[in-house]
């Protein structure tokens, strides 16, 4: 079945079995490796996206769902001012270890400022709720989210 | 995965036609429960995503709710409108942000598994759903719920319940071991005082052994009392059983339950007085 959706602002159109889980079609056809899969079943966010604006998680969305829609992917956010101030806040507050969780980590926190700009701990909390890590202790990605709201500020606000 | 064959209806005509007339095709919502599965045993699935049902209004004098609108649009409607709404007040810790974006309220009221927040609030509320297919109408969520019969080549398309029954005092606690964790069950209260004497009360538990129990017993003790007479310590509880769960075993959701579903009533009173 031809499907047709836009990725990272380009319009792309597969051939391909509609029942796909778009974590697949995003890594394997696409070759868009920054997505990750943790445990496929809706647990980790490792497999975080953008799907027509909203973030979720790409290994219980099938292809034929995303038909017409519009995903961003940690690639497609890469070369953005926003991207690059959540990265270095990330850096900066030391909440990347293995890192295998940090491409979902970064969308959530995307996410989350693009419509709170000045979220509280508990907001914080409640937008990575999606996203477990095995090695941090989630405090320093706390601490990262709240530098990146406040250096930010502006862009976020904008 | 062989293929299955996918639908795309724009109006509800055809969706009518589709799961009146096909066989082993069956809807999909969220899909959060059925990727979880085997979709292999189906033949095809009807995507709803084009049939303009997530809208959340206010009709006459019910609340209207898509089938198709997620709990992040639920909570979303109600946060600035309501935020007491027994709806908000359930979905808001309901499984977690990304995945709020995705289940559905048609997808868990025909699904209904154990730890779903959904359905403990959706019977405290005598909801009804919109069925179409085969079935077409409105029928009580208690209906849907357990006539299996009704599930056949139907889909719901819309929930509504009565906004003056969203009025009560209510409380829903959820059996969970962190913030993340689904509930091994879930506790719902629904209570109402005039003259501060308890004049109805609808009290449910999901994921028990029968799927789901209402507490009547518990209920008549309240009903009609003074509020400020009612000890929850002091009360007799249903017979409630659980099957043993990942999280917990059938005699720890059971002290669980007891222990919870006290404290739970005890916090509304405590609003009362
Ligand atoms: C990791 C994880 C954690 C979760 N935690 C929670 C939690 O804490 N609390 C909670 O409440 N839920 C939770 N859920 C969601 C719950 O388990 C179900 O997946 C969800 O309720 C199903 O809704 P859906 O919209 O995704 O339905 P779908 O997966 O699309 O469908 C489920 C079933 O219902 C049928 N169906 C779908 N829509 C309709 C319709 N309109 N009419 C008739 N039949 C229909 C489908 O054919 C299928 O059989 C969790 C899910 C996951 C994956
Ligand atoms: S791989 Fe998708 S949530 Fe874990
Ligand atoms: S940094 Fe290793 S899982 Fe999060």
């Amino acid at each position: 079945m031809k499907i047709d959706f836009i990725v990272n602002g380009k319009k792309v159109e597969l051939d391909t079995n509609p029942t796909r889980r778009l974590l697949d079609v995003l890594r394997e056809d696409l070759g868009l490796l920054g997505i990750k899969e943790g445990c496929g079943e809706g647990e980790c966010g490792a497999c975080a996206v953008l799907l027509d604006d909203k973030l979720v998680h790409s290994c219980l969305v099938p292809l034929a769902n995303a038909r017409g829609k519009e995903i961003l992917t940690i690639e497609g956010l890469k070369n953005t001012e926003a991207y690059r101030i959540i990265q270095d806040a990330f850096l900066d507050a030391g909440s990347v270890q293995c890192g295998f969780c940090t491409p979902g980590f970064v969308m959530s926190t995307y996410a989350l400022l693009k419509n709170n700009p000045d979220p509280k701990e508990e907001d914080i909390k409640k937008a990575i709720s999606g996203n477990l890590c095995r090695c941090t202790g989630y405090q320093m990605i706390i601490d990262a989210i709240k530098l990146a709201a406040k250096r930010g500020e502006k862009l976020w606000k904008a | 995965m062989g293929e299955l064959l996918w639908y795309f209806p724009e109006t509800i005509k055809e969706l009518k036609e589709i799961i009146t007339t096909s066989v082993g095709v069956v809807p999909h919502s969220g899909g959060t429960g059925l990727l979880k599965g085997d979709v292999r045993k189906y033949k095809g699935l009807v995507d709803l995503g084009r049939l303009h049902i997530s809208n959340i209004e206010e009709k006459d004098d019910f609340v209207e709710i898509g089938a198709m609108a997620t709990y992040g649009d639920i909570l979303r409607y109600f946060k600035d409108k309501n935020n007491n709404a027994l709806l908000y007040k359930s979905l808001l810790n309901a499984a977690s942000f990304p995945l709020r974006n995705r289940i559905t309220i048609g997808g868990s009221v025909a699904y209904f598994p154990p730890w779903t927040d959904v359905m403990g609030p959706l019977f405290a509320l005598s909801a009804q759903v919109y069925l179409t297919g085969e079935k077409e109408g409105w029928y009580s969520i208690l209906d849907y719920a357990t006539n299996r019969e009704l599930h056949k080549k139907t889909v719901v398309l819309k929930i509504r319940y009565k906004k003056d029954v969203d009025t009560g005092r209510s409380a829903h606690y959820r059996a969970k071991r962190t913030q993340i964790d689904h509930p091994a069950f879930t506790i719902t209260l629904l209570l109402y005082v005039r003259d501060e004497r308890v004049h109805s009360a609808s009290f449910y538990v999901v994921g028990t052994k029968d799927k789901f129990k209402r507490l009547n017993v518990l209920e008549k003790q309240v009903i009609g009392k003074n509020v400020k007479e009612i000890d929850p310590e002091s009360m007799s509880l249903d017979e409630v059983e659980f099957y043993g769960k990942v999280q917990f075993s059938p005699e720890y959701q059971k002290t669980l339950f007891i222990t919870e579903v006290k404290r739970k009533l005890r916090d509304i009173l405590e609003t009362l007085k």
